[in-house]
């Protein structure tokens, strides 16, 4: 309980910068949404529906009507599910590599707790931490896709991409966890969480603009919950299967390895 | 000119690495380019049902993805995105580490003034900068030649990879202001990270005009290839307010480093 009060402590305050900074991505973005305004004609609309799927994606168009709050949140979503990736890598990483970082893994470890306790406390404080995210972000979506919709409904449509959200959360805190409990080098544990994210968000581009490589989505967790997907082409329960089974391996690891490994003091 | 040559030399390894991770993105990109070329067609031919005026407007932006300059302007935001974040972790580091490290104490008391220190360790960043940009740059010139069947324009190429350099001194700047005013910054990766992804993000919505007050406040909005590539210049608004950025920093990063009271534990 100590272990946990004391990292929540530590980080509340990096945590409330990334919730201002949420609520201010998604306000910005939003920003750019004007009912009706981008809707252009009709053979407009149709030559991008025949476009090919990967010009699509390249324009970003096609998918989505522009006119319909949520479906132009839906467009920024890709972003804000980046943020939410970046901000668990580097928390899940960055909770329990950090002691080796700080010098202060001795003082930590000669306490009358075992490791395995160590972990839990960390990963559950981790988890508070995700929760204060998600919950700001939600609020931040909601009040401003309720200011913008006017009326429209919205909010279950929300409700199944904050649901992604979290998904996405839990993922990339498994892979810093993973990451920060087999790497001795607290800085090599951070780098290695951060790439991943930044290889899949690639792997996630590519697959999109190139149709045949279409494979490279099980490779990248951001393609596991991909807006259109969710909210248009119909949703596949392969990625949730994929996503659990992942989790529970990564963080497996991580016990495991965290328990048997030297500390770097 | 030892603080120079200690600061080349710590950190012109991650230099090289970074050398390569931006020839290898370019690579990947620019080897989907015959994929790419080849949807494009199926759509040109597609679009001869479509009105003229609609097929002149659709075909000025499918004419920039199918080239392989318009094509490598798509994928360098890629590129940028990775060279920022190398710039911002040089401009985070340089001087923190020495608070970190414990090594502040040992270094203010050589016979060297601060303002000396600062200027040695700048000039060292942008001498590694500027071999990353060139490098890159030359390399990349080639990989673009052989992937295109004619001649490329070399003069328009330069000046859109030349804005690699350009954006990464802009995050550079602002990576040494944000390291000169904390107070101790305990790990790099997680403060540079934040700022760009934060900025990169903030880009991404900032694209659907081009007059867009937003893109002043993001420096990936600065250099945008599909203007650079049509007319030949870079726009002159955003040019001044990067120069502006950099110049500003740079001198508030000198005043409060003289300033400063650095801590010797």
């Amino acid at each position: 309980m100590n272990i946990y009060m004391r990292e929540l402590k530590a980080h509340w305050k990096s945590l409330l910068i990334w919730c201002i900074g949420m609520f201010f991505l998604i306000m910005a973005g939003m920003g750019k949404y004007s009912a009706g305004a981008a809707a252009g004609d009709n053979s407009m609309n149709q030559l991008m529906k025949e476009m090919p799927q990967s010009l699509q994606n390249l324009f970003g168009v096609g998918v989505f009507d522009l006119t319909i709050a949520v479906e132009f949140f839906a467009i920024l979503y890709m972003y804000i599910l980046f943020m939410a990736a970046i901000h668990a890598a580097m928390l899940g990483s960055g909770i329990i590599s950090k002691e080796e970082r700080d010098k202060t893994a001795e003082f930590l470890l000669v306490k009358p707790v075992s490791r395995r306790q160590i972990m839990t406390a960390k990963l559950l404080a981790a988890l508070t931490l995700l929760a204060v995210f998600f919950l700001a972000t939600y609020a931040s979506a909601y009040g401003i896709l309720s200011y913008y919709s006017k009326g429209a409904a919205f909010a279950s449509d929300l409700m199944k991409l904050m649901a992604s959200f979290a998904a996405i959360q839990l993922l990339f805190l498994s892979v810093g966890a993973f990451f920060a409990g087999i790497f001795k080098n607290p800085k090599r544990s951070v780098a290695a969480a951060t790439s991943v994210m930044m290889v899949m968000y690639l792997l996630a581009v590519i697959a999109d603009i190139v149709e045949k490589l279409d494979f490279l989505k099980y490779l990248s967790f951001f393609k596991y919950y991909d807006a259109k997907d969710i909210l248009k082409r119909g949703y596949s329960p392969v990625y949730p299967v994929i996503s659990v089974i992942v989790i529970a391996a990564l963080i497996f690891c991580a016990y495991h390895f965290y328990q048997r490994r030297d500390m770097k003091i | 000119m030892n603080v120079f040559r200690q600061e080349f030399k710590m950190n012109f390894k991650t230099a090289l690495l970074w050398i390569l991770v931006l020839c290898t993105l370019g690579l990947i990109f620019m080897s989907f380019l015959p994929l790419v070329q080849k949807d494009m067609k199926t759509f040109l031919k597609l679009m001869d049902n479509f009105p003229p005026a609609l097929k002149a407007v659709m075909g000025i932006v499918t004419g920039t993805f199918s080239t392989p300059l318009g094509y490598y302007s798509f994928a360098f935001a890629f590129v940028t995105l990775c060279g920022a974040i190398q710039a911002m972790n040089l401009g985070v580091g340089i001087v923190s580490k020495e608070t970190r490290d414990k090594t502040a104490d040992f270094l203010l008391t050589k016979p060297i003034s601060r303002t000396g220190i600062l200027s040695a360790k700048i000039s060292a960043s942008i001498v590694l900068l500027a071999m990353t940009a060139i490098v890159y740059s030359v390399i990349m010139g080639f990989i673009i030649r052989s992937f295109s069947s004619g001649d490329i324009d070399i003069e328009k190429y330069l000046l859109v990879s030349v804005t690699l350099l350009f954006s990464q001194v802009i995050f550079y700047s602002i990576g040494l202001l944000v390291s000169v005013a904390a107070r101790k910054i305990k790990a790099v990766l997680p403060v540079s990270l934040s700022i760009v992804f934060f900025f990169y993000a903030l880009s991404a919505f900032a694209v659907t005009s081009e007059s867009d007050k937003l893109r002043f406040l993001t420096p990936f909005q600065y250099f945008k290839p599909v203007y650079i590539i049509a007319n030949g210049s870079y726009e002159t608004a955003y040019l001044v307010t990067g120069i502006g950025i950099v110049i500003v920093s740079v001198l508030a990063s000198y005043v409060w480093f003289c300033k400063k009271d650095v801590h010797s534990v």
